[in-house]
């Protein structure tokens, strides 16, 4: 595809450049002349147009060769997006379907157009644009939404697979494939050895990432969910650095021999390619990490520096012929931990969906490409060639699957079932990466680059659709637990519960792998690393920061409405009101299944699912949050009370803020005294007494409720063992609460109310997970420090 | 391959050594001479250092007694791997039905729960679990940890309540002694576990009301709570069969009895 395709093409180069990757700069010496070609195609253009010799001003003029490359790329990223739409409108289809086979379909379709309007040529990416603008964002966006956690429990496992089963499949693949064309009846005499290794290394690249949201649905087990992950992850790399390094020899080999040593050299390069590559991307993470440290006040630069460092760390891998996409990949996990503590919840979204948006813009034009080359006159088809490669894809990629597994369960606490393994090997699905890589062989080292090209489309084709459509099914079918569908609402209900019940269960089994070297790690990191590269004054836990990314004000909204009066516990109606739900018709007794089904909280996945084009909107962050306040509202109840121990707060933890808060508040003992009121009336809640002699019983709760912390169990009192007294409180309060979900009730008696809500947001904060209370919270930290600090607590410290 | 298995849990039997940690020693002292030592060694660090001593985890349970000691142990510090530090391991195995393996499992995270090496756990070190938080079910699993009101769960009780979500193995149902009391990862007490979630004062009947409680904190706040009173009542209704207006234990399996309780209620790696 000479140079005339690729001169038009600058333009749009150069736009992406803009708009995306500024620091091209500081890349290649390849990449500055691209730069500048352009930079010298579009000068000349408006050079030409300003000296042509103008006869008459032209009212309306045309020029569309002028827009043609952005404007048709813009048209095609548009026309996917809208296909996207429609895609997704479909109520079940997006379950069924995985997105790629749309967006082969959209390329086809586009391919189908320029084709049959005997249009010209379209651009065509070539190397160059391909690895610096179109892959990097695609690796950038698996590395940084990669689930952090899984990925390192099942390290081990996922780089044994995804690095041996790639070398595998493409050695395998290659050489069966060598062994076929030397049968001269197929007429493929002149494939030599190192092109059908070639092919077979990227006929291999397999991107499963593709049908990862179509399993989502079959809640494939976290094992699994990784290796499918990671394999998605790593292949991509391994492949590359093993096409990159089959071309040198290709070439290498027309004009001399491969010696042995030559092949030595390659296997050590293969290692030294890909360590360095990671080597280079952990360093750019950690510096990164460290940038955003400091950027505080100009947090719009945030997303910046992390696509920048990320590209970066690409870039000078490439640049010394490491692995740029591992190096990518090893900057996006490296830095993804830090980065996402360090920057605003505003530029962490804007990450977020910003990379998102990059990678499934490259894919689509990918796909766009593809289909423009799937319609068209430049194919070769060669039945022999084309079956045998479908075939020993498959053929491979099972005896790799079952051969791997075989020998790393032996080594494994859980090993995969062969039910994980079919589906591990049936998850198979080729992508962008196979047709790239294909596209940009190098038509004078392969005379018959047409066939390969046809090939890898077919397996793509293959793979895409009928795999990556049945595998849905098959999953379900594998999965038989699945099959029995629900009748009554207590079978609902029940095993909501227990579901509910098995993941709190599993929680308190904790997870089982990894234990010292994560241990080590996690230590390391505190000492060292957190220290260095996050800013100060963050909270530590992880609960804490998941509160940091929920948003605050939406919570105390919920609060405030009342929505959440969860601790409304009404008083039995009498029996007239079951007499009265007799008579349900079995359409209510449907709806009211539905609306169990629909809005019983999920149970919590541990693996964050993922999807490869489409950021979800964080259903399980949202109910964490409505649990976590409910949760709230039922402890500032029972603390209301006095006589339940607040959740969560750490026996040993020791609470730095009570000395740190001032100590000279004006008006300490009045309000101590009114919170004591409070306290004490609040259950009867009938008069607002302001007696200001009412010290003593507060601080004695406040003992007694320290006290309980370890002693008093919080459920004590519903198993039966409780005083009579505290009943009858309870239901009280309880009715208090019903009637306005605590705030709006409580407003003919302000002062209270006020001071109940800075106890309230004091016992938040000790939580340590203030998403309802902290805003109050702030302003009432003084007086709270303050009473806090004539609290016999400090003492007991 | 099958012949040695046999042999193994023959040895197992006599020996009273669990087959898992024989396997996992005869792995490597068996095959060691197949597959040539030269070629082994390097493979066997890299096993090591790849999957890491956790993902190994059939064979740590051996590495307390193997070869791989001295790296082990230093790596645990001063919690041993060893099976002899668990308090009265072999009645809590007769009982829970545990293996060995996974007692020991069990006790690292008993010890890495309690925080100030009580030997014990209270409410809130299991409070300190993250992911419980947001379940919401969170505190009555807790609870269901503390029974009859106590303060401290042991290591003993904390393994007996997660010896209820221990799968079914088949053997356990097959040769087991009709005198002894039912296992306790039974279907029934599988159900009891589930069903004392709902019965908070334990009256042996969910009520209408303690059936609110439980839908309340597992239903979003989108539903109304008119809604999830009628729901409450149609829900005790459709399993009530004596018309009590509550639902009795036996109601609760009545109405459960098309389900795979036993898939349901087990984790997978609690084996």
């Amino acid at each position: 595809m000479g140079f005339q395709l690729r001169v038009p093409f600058r333009p749009w180069n150069w736009l992406l450049l803009l708009v995306a990757l500024k620091c091209s700069r500081a890349s290649s010496d390849l990449n500055e002349s691209t730069n500048s070609s352009a930079q010298h195609d579009l000068n000349v253009r408006f050079a030409a147009a300003s000296f042509e010799p103008a006869e008459t001003i032209s009212v309306f003029s045309l020029d569309y060769d002028y827009v043609q490359i952005p404007y048709e790329v813009t048209l095609w990223i548009l026309l996917a997006s809208l296909a996207k739409i429609g895609f997704h409108l479909h109520p079940r289809l997006p379950s069924l379907v995985p997105e790629s086979c749309l967006l082969i379909a959209v390329g086809a379709l586009v391919g189908a157009i320029i084709f049959g309007t005997d249009h010209k040529s379209p651009p065509v990416m070539d190397s160059s644009i391909y690895f610096l603008y179109l892959l990097p964002p695609i690796v950038l966006e698996g590395g940084y939404f990669m689930p952090t956690r899984p990925f390192f429990e099942n390290v081990g496992s996922v780089l044994w697979w995804s690095g041996l089963g790639a070398l595998i499949s493409a050695f395998g693949v290659g050489l069966s494939l060598h062994l076929v064309c030397r049968v001269p009846a197929f007429g493929l005499g002149d494939v030599t050895l190192l092109q059908s290794l070639l092919f077979g290394s990227l006929v291999s690249a397999v991107d499963p990432v593709a049908v990862l949201a179509v399993l989502e649905e079959a809640r494939v087990n976290e094992p699994l969910y990784m290796m499918i992950f990671g394999e998605a992850l790593l292949n991509d790399g391994i492949s590359v650095v093993l096409y990159n390094i089959l071309i040198a020899f290709t070439k290498m080999h027309k004009f001399e021999d491969i010696e042995p040593v030559d092949i030595l050299a390659g296997c050590a390069r293969f290692v030294v390619v890909g360590v360095g590559g990671v080597f280079f991307g952990v360093v750019f993470g950690f510096i990164s990490a460290f940038i955003t440290r400091f950027t505080e006040n100009i947090s719009a630069i945030e997303p910046l520096i992390v696509f920048m460092f990320s590209y970066l760390s690409y870039l000078v891998a490439e640049t010394l012929y490491l692995s740029g996409i591992l190096a990518i990949t090893a900057c996006a996990v490296t830095m993804k931990k830090y980065v996402e503590e360090n920057v605003s919840q505003k530029s962490y979204t804007t990450i977020k969906y910003f990379m998102k948006m990059l990678s499934s813009v490259s894919e689509t034009l990918i796909f766009i490409f593809m289909g423009v080359s799937t319609v068209g006159k430049n194919h070769e088809w060669n039945w022999a060639f084309v079956c045998f490669t479908l075939a020993f894809c498959q053929i491979w990629r099972a005896i790799s699957v079952f051969a791997l597994f075989y020998v790393s369960n032996q080594f494994r606490t859980f090993p995969f079932s062969i039910k994980d393994q079919c589906i591990i090997f049936y998850s198979g699905v080729r992508g962008a990466g196979s047709f790239s890589l294909a596209f940009l062989l190098p038509l004078s080292l392969f005379p018959r680059k047409k066939m390969f090209v046809t090939a890898t489309l077919v397996v793509i084709y293959f793979t895409v659709f009928i795999q990556g459509i049945t595998i849905g099914p098959l999953v379900r079918y594998l999965d038989v637990r699945k099959t029995n569908k629900k009748e009554s609402i207590n079978e609902e209900l029940h095993t909501r519960l227990m579901d509910h019940l098995k993941a709190g269960i599993e929680d308190v089994c904790g997870q089982w792998s990894h234990y010292q070297v994560r241990d080590k790690f996690k230590k390391f990191d505190h000492k060292y690393l957190r220290k260095i590269l996050i800013r100060k004054n963050l909270p530590k836990s992880s609960i804490v920061s998941l509160y940091k990314k929920l948003e605050v004000k939406q919570a105390i909204e919920m609060a405030e409405t009342g929505v959440l009066s969860s601790a409304g516990f009404s008083v039995p109606r009498p029996a007239q009101r079951i007499q009265e739900t007799k008579r349900l018709s079995p359409e209510d007794v449907k709806s009211m299944r539905d609306i169990l089904t629909h809005n019983m909280y999920q149970v919590r996945q541990r693996t964050l699912s993922y999807n490869k084009y489409n950021l979800k909107p964080q259903t399980s962050e949202k109910q964490a949050k409505e649990i976590l306040i409910r949760r709230q509202n039922t402890l500032r109840e029972s603390v209301r009370k006095g006589h339940s121990l607040p959740w969560g707060k750490p026996a040993g933890t020791k609470n730095i803020h009570y000395l740190s808060f001032p100590y000279s508040d004006p008006q300490p003992a009045g309000r101590d005294a009114r919170v004591a009121d409070c306290t004490g009336n609040s259950d009867s809640d009938s008069e607002f007494p302001s007696s200001p002699f009412y010290t003593p019983p507060r601080t004695g709760w406040l003992q007694e409720r320290r006290g309980t912390q370890e002693i008093i169990p919080m459920k004590s009192l519903p198993r039966g063992g409780k005083p009579p007294s505290f009943g009858s409180q309870r239901k009280t309060s309880r009715d208090e609460h019903v009637g306005g979900g605590g705030r709006a009730a409580l407003r003919p008696k302000p002062l209270c109310h006020t001071v109940h809500e800075e106890r309230d947001s004091g016992e938040d904060s000790e939580e340590g997970a203030s998403a309802g209370g902290s805003q109050w919270s702030a302003e009432h930290r003084p007086s709270r420090g303050h009473h806090r600090s004539h609290s016999p607590l400090l003492r007991r410290k | 391959m099958k012949s040695r298995s046999a042999d193994l849990s023959r040895v197992s039997s006599i020996a009273g050594i669990p087959t898992q940690v024989l396997q996992t020693q005869c792995f490597f002292h068996v095959k060691q001479p197949s597959l040539g030592a030269s070629r082994l060694c390097p493979l066997q660090l890299f096993w090591a250092v790849a999957f890491g001593p956790g993902a190994t985890g059939r064979r740590r349970p051996g590495g307390g007694r193997g070869g791989r000691r001295p790296r082990r142990s230093s790596a645990m510090g001063s919690r041993s791997s060893h099976a002899a530090r668990i308090p009265d391991v072999d009645s809590i195995r007769r009982e829970t039905g545990f293996s060995q393996a996974s007692l020991i499992r069990l006790y690292h995270r008993f010890q890495a729960l309690d925080r100030n090496e009580k030997g014990y756990l209270s409410r809130v070190d299991l409070q300190q679990i993250g992911a419980l938080a947001v379940n919401p079910l969170g505190d009555r699993i807790i609870d269901s940890f503390f029974p009859d009101g106590s303060l401290r769960v042991d290591f003993p009780g904390f393994v007996r309540v997660l010896a209820h979500f221990r799968p079914v193995d088949d053997e356990d149902n097959g040769n087991r002694d009709p005198k002894e009391p039912e296992p306790l990862n039974s279907r029934m007490n599988k159900l009891r576990f589930a069903f004392q979630l709902y019965d908070l004062d334990r009256d042996g009947k969910i009520s209408r009301h303690e059936m609110l409680q439980v839908l309340r904190l597992m239903v979003g706040v989108q539903v109304t709570e008119e809604q999830l009173e009628s729901i409450t009542d149609r829900t005790v209704q459709e399993a009530d069969e004596d018309g009590d207006g509550a639902v009795s234990f036996l109601e609760f399996t009545k109405s459960l009895e098309k389900m795979n309780i036993e898939q349901k209620m087990s984790i997978r790696i609690l084996k």
